[in-house]
């Protein structure tokens, strides 16, 4: 009876072990189940390159393109001011800031990181949308800009304390014999410090990123939500995820319509999973 | 060689102040948003926001009461099927998982925890809601488990692999079996770090919107089952904000700060544990 009782434990913790395993393959079967049939009616060709999205139109049009080089250009616009941003950061908290400016910071970058993104779409809305709006003369201030910005706002926590993690558990000798050796500070971190937290640094952006290319609710506040092809960042865009959280709801299931919706998860997916991919090559590259 | 030396001190304290000023850029917005946030929305937090249903379009007043409860419902239905799963996972990597398959299940770790958290409302979606044919507080509360796991998963790992071995030895050398040692002794141990790790999950979904958007799906009025639609903070201060109403957007303001409030509640009482657990540590 005991005995049982100890192979049924080791058991329920062998079980719970798989579940991460196990979750990542239902998402995945479940996305694909209803997202591949759509190609039974769509060529792949036309559902990635295609330059319209307006499944409602008959018969029904669902070309992500648009989408795609929306989230794109929020993303690309996100990560242009995030990552000199965070890195600037990361480098202060981690090497220049004295002690207690350091835990100060640390924990207020944490806090930044646990404001809910429905709330930095709110403040968007009010507040940075009138800024852009003005600053630009633009017909709208909802723009992938405003998207950028306040996703920006959202990476900006990840990438400090990531990096930050990377650039603190670099060994202090580096440090001090680069130091013994006359060089200022500044080329200590430039020429010693950042290269040897590269690998941790990489991921971070990584990371950074995926966390922009995911976002979703301050996203469908900020940037207009028109799926055009997007020219310029001052434009009302719509990205992947603003679009299944605004069509979802309202579409019929077994529609050609739904099964778009579940294709452009799947796209979502697949893009997320190979972003962490690539973050934990860069990872495990240091580890060697 | 002294204009050398010059030039690269200048450069050095050019550097250094981008740096300086980079932070202080990075957080000024941030507490912008809290003062922001206060003045927006203190004026709307009063008794009847806590205590009242919304009222219907155009009449003024009314609260959120059935969103707070919603919101505090489903995040406590979550854990209770999340937290076990993630707690257990994280003690197979740290003491029984080979190498290969821990490495495996680490990497789904992090897939998950990587997923889009609307990806997670559409695989909830077609998992529970379109086979239950309704909205239901389940189907939200599953959508959230789903993004809490991974971010159990992995400081659960961390906390039971600082658990010093001796303490592992000498239970198994006085005859306690491995999964008794695993329970009693290493669990119990590593709780405090692992209680932290709890709170700050929940910390996470706790502002979730996009999972809940078409599973627990909102609902103006009080939820009578578990397989009924459910309001919740987020969502409630989502449908606020985009309407057009200027009594809504401020109920709005007020759910936001309280949102907030609940979710820095949280992580205080995670960081407090912490703090309690390293000054016990530091007494033996």
């Amino acid at each position: 009876m005991r005995r049982f009782k100890e192979f049924l434990i080791e058991k329920i913790i062998l079980l719970n072990g798989f579940a991460c395993i196990l979750f990542v393959i239902l998402i995945f079967f479940f996305l694909a189940k209803d997202g591949l049939t759509l190609f039974k009616t769509v060529s792949p060709w036309h559902f990635l390159f295609g330059t319209l999205w307006n499944p409602l139109a008959e018969p029904p049009q669902v070309g992500i393109l648009p989408l795609f080089l929306g989230s794109l250009i929020v993303t690309l616009g996100a990560t242009v001011i995030s990552v000199p941003l965070g890195m600037a950061c990361a480098i202060f908290i981690g090497e220049i800031a004295p002690r207690w400016i350091r835990e100060l910071l640390k924990a207020g970058v944490e806090l930044l990181a646990a404001i809910p993104s429905i709330v930095i779409g709110f403040i968007g809305m009010t507040m940075l949308g009138p800024i852009v709006k003005n600053l630009f003369h633009l017909p709208t201030g909802l723009t992938a800009l405003t998207g950028s910005l306040a996703l920006a706002f959202m990476a900006i926590p990840t990438i400090v304390s990531i990096m930050e993690d990377a650039i603190s558990s670099v060994p202090r000798s580096y440090k001090e014999g680069s130091l013994a050796l006359g060089a200022t500070h500044w080329q200590t971190i430039h020429r010693v410090i950042i290269p040897a937290a590269s690998s941790g640094i990489v991921a971070a952006v990584m990371l950074g990123i995926g966390r922009v290319i995911g976002e979703t609710m301050a996203v469908m506040m900020l940037t207009g939500n028109a799926s055009v092809l997007p020219k310029t960042i001052l434009e009302p865009v719509r990205t992947m995820t603003a679009t299944i959280a605004a069509e979802m709801g309202e579409t019929v299931r077994g529609s050609e319509h739904y099964f778009a919706l579940f294709a452009l998860g799947l796209v979502l997916f697949v893009i997320t999973f190979f972003i962490n991919l690539a973050a934990d090559a860069a990872l495990h590259q240091k580890q060697k | 060689m002294k204009t050398v030396n010059r030039k690269r001190k200048i450069i050095n304290f050019i550097m250094v102040s981008i740096a300086l000023l980079c932070a202080i850029v990075t957080l000024i917005p941030l507490f912008n948003i809290f003062l922001y946030l206060i003045s927006k929305g203190i004026t709307s937090v009063n008794l009847d926001f806590f205590t009242h249903l919304p009222k219907p379009v155009g009449e003024a007043g009314g609260g959120m009461a059935n969103a707070i409860t919603g919101t505090l419902l489903l995040i406590a239905l979550a854990s209770l099927w999340a937290v076990p799963i993630g707690v257990f996972a994280g003690v197979y990597l740290a003491e029984f998982g080979d190498y290969k398959i821990a490495t495996i299940i680490r990497f789904t770790a992090d897939v998950l925890t990587g997923v889009p958290s609307i990806v997670i409302g559409v695989f909830a979606y077609a998992l529970f809601v379109l086979p239950m044919k309704s909205f239901s507080v389940l189907s939200g509360a599953f959508a959230l488990g789903f993004m809490m796991i991974p971010s159990i998963v992995r400081p659960t790992e961390e906390m039971i692999k600082r658990v010093p071995h001796t303490l592992r030895e000498a239970a198994l050398a006085v005859g306690i079996s491995r999964a008794k040692t695993t329970i009693h002794i290493v669990l119990r141990t590593a709780m405090p770090g692992i209680l932290t790790a709890v709170l700050l999950a929940l910390a996470r979904i706790a502002g979730e919107t996009a999972p809940l958007l078409f599973t627990a799906f909102g609902n103006r009025f009080w939820s009578h089952s578990l397989t009924e639609p459910i309001a919740a903070l987020p969502l409630q201060i989502f449908s606020y904000a985009i309407a057009p109403y200027d009594d809504w957007h401020r109920q709005a303001w007020a759910g936001a700060l309280v949102l907030i409030a609940l979710i820095f509640l949280i992580t205080l009482i995670s960081r407090l544990i912490l703090a309690a657990k390293f000054k016990y540590r530091t007494a033996y």
